[in-house]
């Protein structure tokens, strides 16, 4: 392009560039001096990662986190497989189905979780037929790791359909052609084709599970998942250093996960919703 | 056509997982529906919960819109023009500014909240404002809108269109009206309703940013959840789904139209 | 390594295949190929010859009451991974995430030969195929050309039963192509392997089949060498299909077909209306002042072996002649045209009929 056609061009990028400075950079630089401010100064930093209260919630998160992706990755596949090699009557109805809670927050997922196996939940129904006793596991790490699934599988979901839309299904019936079982052809071609498209859905989801804070908010169960450990300290502990250190180092954790996914996938890692 | 019996028990995990993402909802709903949902529905149907969700949180949900839309409209006025500035520039500033719109997204929503209370909690107006409130919308939603147009403009060649309108003699902004906004109006539209959707559910930042006089509806729900009757959480979970819907449908339907290839 | 065998001979019967969707994709065939045999299914899109090939290869079944024989055994019922077939695919369906070496090795390794056996079958298969020097490249490093070598090494390298090739050339650019074809040709003389080959090219179809099987809509059009195919074409649609040909179409009487420019004589034909066939090559641009069936030449093309002739005016159509490329012929010039009466082909009513 000629540096005539060029010439205001900076000026559509200010708007954006004055916002993400004045309300992004400078708040997560006043964050990130605020959590070197109180009394232990940077020190604080190494007592949030030793301190055993901290420390199990930063596990706990992970944990839960990790479980999350590796279920939900699981799940996906198995239905994005399915959902994008059929053809049958009723199938968009199902990816829509599948596709619609992408928009819930994680209050309502709380909610709908505890619709299924809180004290008046299904499963409680379901105990009381069974065994004459209420079945609840919405409080429990059950419920938060149920919760976590129920707003992963839409993003997980769609990522792995369009990816395996876009796979060549002739490498599957080479491989077969050549004595290969289901299994190894999954082991050796089909996983290795989804791979870029799972390990960044995956990085997504963990980082969604890593910040998700609505879900615990609406289950208040005894897990103190991070953000839950972040918003005590902030508002009950009045503890605004520790609050600020914790929440750079989710923060770091979250990108950090995501920079790696998209090094090594290659492809597009960002947040979907 | 014979299916074998491994893509049946596909289809049945696959109806087991739809069951999962539904049966929650429909108790929702229904629950949200029935005069006493412990007695079940046999008790009968009312919308007598959804009047009292109306009566007592409908600022909520003009709030909400209020929100959704003013986010709307300043991810139009500056989103769009710096998915244009990202198309064009080929400069390393544009590949860090890009970076930088995307950082937000990366970030836990608590983390962003925290940091807009210490470093504007304090002036003097704003914490009270719903003002506070969009502005941490707008920084969760651009990213989407700028990749939304970006991804359309990187698909069709802009630059040859510009330089014909260039050529006869259109100026910059009238090249960027007439030329650069309607054919990417597909990027738009559909980053305008991932805008539009976010928005209305966001609830990590907004939980933060929020007052006792500035709650949106997701804001309200966790209230609602954590004080009122079974029936009534339902009753208002319902009004949010049924606002969330007409968005959805219409997020599915510019995106199965932006995925089919170009005429 | 012991690739020279010959293979089983395949037969299919009473072969249907109805899609889910309800087309018709193949009408009852029955169909036998012979132990070592290359066999060419030739038609155009749609015609129903990859479904024959997929359906050979155990990625399609055919409807209830169809039969799939190799040698004598019944493999209808044998999913593909199965079957010990080797496949070639248009777009060649080399593992992206394994190197040259890996996609050769891959069906000996799922068949848990031991890995130093493997080693060495590999190199010595690339060393065949003049892979050798890029065994542990990526596949994105490949050319179009070697990436089909690839492709066939890897689905001959475990000495299947049959060769499939679906239109294993038709990616490539048309020098290639012609070099491969040549390659394919003499490594299935060589391997003796019993083939089975797809494509919409009569070129290709002519060059490599021992057999030719045209079909379309679902149906077998004609079976028969590439000679009988030629210029023995059973019906309409296989004398079309293959090479140009001319139409002649008129009243016969005392084996005289009246035409617009004439006469032609001697066809094989009872009184009546009739029509014949006839090979651009195979008339013969006479004198016109003694010729029974004239016309004026309308536009000459030179391509070198040949000159190409149009001549209007003797038939309906236009009729294509193919001539010495020394000939010199002038538009508008008047010309006679003759065809010997063994060099018109006439359809065997009885089979066009069927």
């Amino acid at each position: 392009m000629s540096p005539r056609l060029n010439q205001p061009l900076y000026l559509m990028m200010l708007p954006v560039l004055i916002i993400t400075c004045a309300f992004f950079l400078i708040p997560m630089g006043r964050l990130i001096l605020i959590s070197i401010s109180g009394e232990e100064g940077s020190m604080t930093y190494w007592y949030a990662l030793t301190d055993s209260r901290y420390l199990n919630s930063l596990l706990q998160t992970l944990v839960l986190s990790i479980a999350t992706t590796l279920t939900t990755l699981a799940i996906a596949l198995v239905v994005g497989m399915f959902l994008a090699r059929n053809r049958f009557p009723g199938r968009s109805t199902l990816v829509s189905l599948l596709t619609f809670p992408l928009a819930f927050p994680g209050v309502v997922v709380g909610f709908l979780v505890i619709m299924l196996g809180g004290r008046q939940g299904l499963s409680a129904e379901l105990g009381l037929i069974l065994d004459g006793s209420r079945w609840t596991f919405a409080y429990s790490i059950v419920g938060l790791f149920v919760g976590y699934i129920y707003f992963s599988i839409p993003r997980v979901l769609m990522t792995v359909m369009s990816a395996v839309e876009k796979m060549d299904v002739m490498l599957e019936e080479a491989a077969r052609s050549m004595g290969a079982s289901r299994l190894r052809v999954l082991l050796d071609v089909i996983i290795p084709a989804l791979k870029p498209a799972l390990i960044a859905s995956g990085a997504i989801c963990f980082a969604t599970s890593m910040g998700a804070f609505g879900t615990a908010f609406a289950l208040a169960s005894g897990i103190n998942v991070m953000p839950m450990t972040i918003y005590t300290e902030f508002t009950l502990g009045a503890n605004v250093a520790m609050a600020a250190t914790l929440s750079i180092l989710l923060g770091l954790i979250t990108w950090l996960v995501l920079l790696l996914a998209r090094s090594v996938s290659g492809a597009n890692t960002t947040p979907a919703a | 056509m014979k299916r074998s019996l491994s893509s049946y028990l596909q289809l049945a995990f696959t109806l087991l997982i739809c069951a999962f993402m539904l049966v929650p909802v429909l108790m929702s709903v229904a629950a949200g529906l029935t005069n006493n949902y412990f007695q079940g529905l046999s008790s009968g149907l009312t919308l007598r919960w959804v009047e009292e969700v109306l009566a007592l949180y409908s600022d909520t949900i003009w709030l909400t819109l209020q929100l959704a839309l003013a986010t709307l409209l300043i991810n139009l006025i500056v989103g769009v023009p710096a998915a244009y500035y990202l198309a064009s520039s080929n400069s390393r500033w544009a590949r860090v500014f890009e970076e930088l719109i995307v950082l937000p997204v990366a970030i836990p929503g608590l983390a962003i909240a925290l940091a807009l209370i210490i470093a504007y909690g304090g002036v003097h107006g704003l914490r009270t404002s719903w003002l506070f409130i969009l502005i941490g919308h707008v920084l969760y939603t651009l990213p989407f809108m700028v990749r939304a147009v970006l991804a359309v403009l990187h698909s069709i060649n802009f630059r040859t269109l510009e330089e014909g309108a260039a050529s006869l003699g259109a100026g910059f902004f009238r090249r960027f009206i007439d030329v650069v906004v309607p054919n990417c109006k597909g990027g738009i539209i559909s980053g305008a309703l991932m805008t539009l959707t976010l928005s209305v559910g966001e609830f990590n930042l907004t939980w933060m940013l929020h007052t006792p006089l500035t709650k949106t509806l997701p804001v309200g729900l966790a209230d609602a959840y954590a004080s009122m009757r079974l029936e009534i959480s339902s009753a208002y979970t319902l009004i949010f789904l049924v606002m969330l819907l007409p968005l959805m449908i219409g997020v599915q339907w510019s995106g199965s139209r932006l995925r089919k290839p170009h005429a | 390594m012991n690739i020279n065998e010959h293979g089983a001979s395949i037969r299919l019967e009473g072969c249907t295949k109805t899609f889910a969707d309800g087309t018709l994709a193949l009408h009852p065939l029955d169909l036998s190929v012979q132990a070592g045999e290359t066999l060419v299914l030739l038609g155009p899109s749609g015609c129903g010859k990859t479904t024959t090939l997929r359906l050979i290869a155990g990625l399609e079944f055919p409807d209830d009451g169809g039969r799939i024989l190799f040698d004598d055994e019944d493999v209808t019922h044998t999913p593909i991974e199965k079957r010990n077939v080797g496949m070639v695919f248009q777009s060649y369906a080399l593992f992206p995430n394994m190197t040259v070496a890996e996609n050769v090795g891959y069906g000996l390794k799922v068949q848990k030969v031991k890995a130093a056996e493997v080693k060495q079958r590999v190199s010595e298969m690339l060393e065949m195929m003049e892979l050798g020097a890029l065994a542990h490249r990526r596949i994105d490093q490949l050319s179009g050309g070697q990436r089909q070598r690839v492709a066939l090494a890897r689905a001959i390298i475990t000495s299947p039963r049959v060769l499939l090739l679906d239109e294993p050339l038709t990616a490539l650019d048309a020098i290639l192509r012609d070099r491969l074809r040549a390659d394919i040709n003499s490594l299935l003389r060589r391997l003796g392997i019993t083939a089975i080959y797809v494509t919409h090219d009569q070129d290709e179809a002519m060059a490599l089949g021992d057999r030719i099987v045209v079909m379309d809509h679902g149906r077998v059009s004609q079976i028969g060498s590439p000679k009988e195919i030629y210029f023995a074409p059973q019906n309409d649609f296989v004398a079309d299909f293959i090479g140009q040909i001319n139409t002649f179409e008129g009243q016969v009487s005392c084996s005289d077909m009246r035409l617009p420019g004439g006469v032609l004589s001697g066809v094989a034909l009872a009184d009546g209306q009739g029509k014949v066939y006839c090979r651009p090559e195979d008339i013969e641009v006479i004198n016109s002042a003694n010729a029974g069936l004239r016309g004026q030449v309308h536009q000459t093309q030179f391509i070198g072996d040949r000159n190409r002739i149009w001549v209007k005016g003797a038939n309906h159509e236009r009729v294509v002649i193919d001539t010495d490329g020394r000939s010199e012929f002038k538009v508008g010039q008047e010309v006679g045209l003759q065809i010997r009466p063994e060099q018109m082909i006439v359809l065997d009513r009885r089979a066009e009929s069927v």
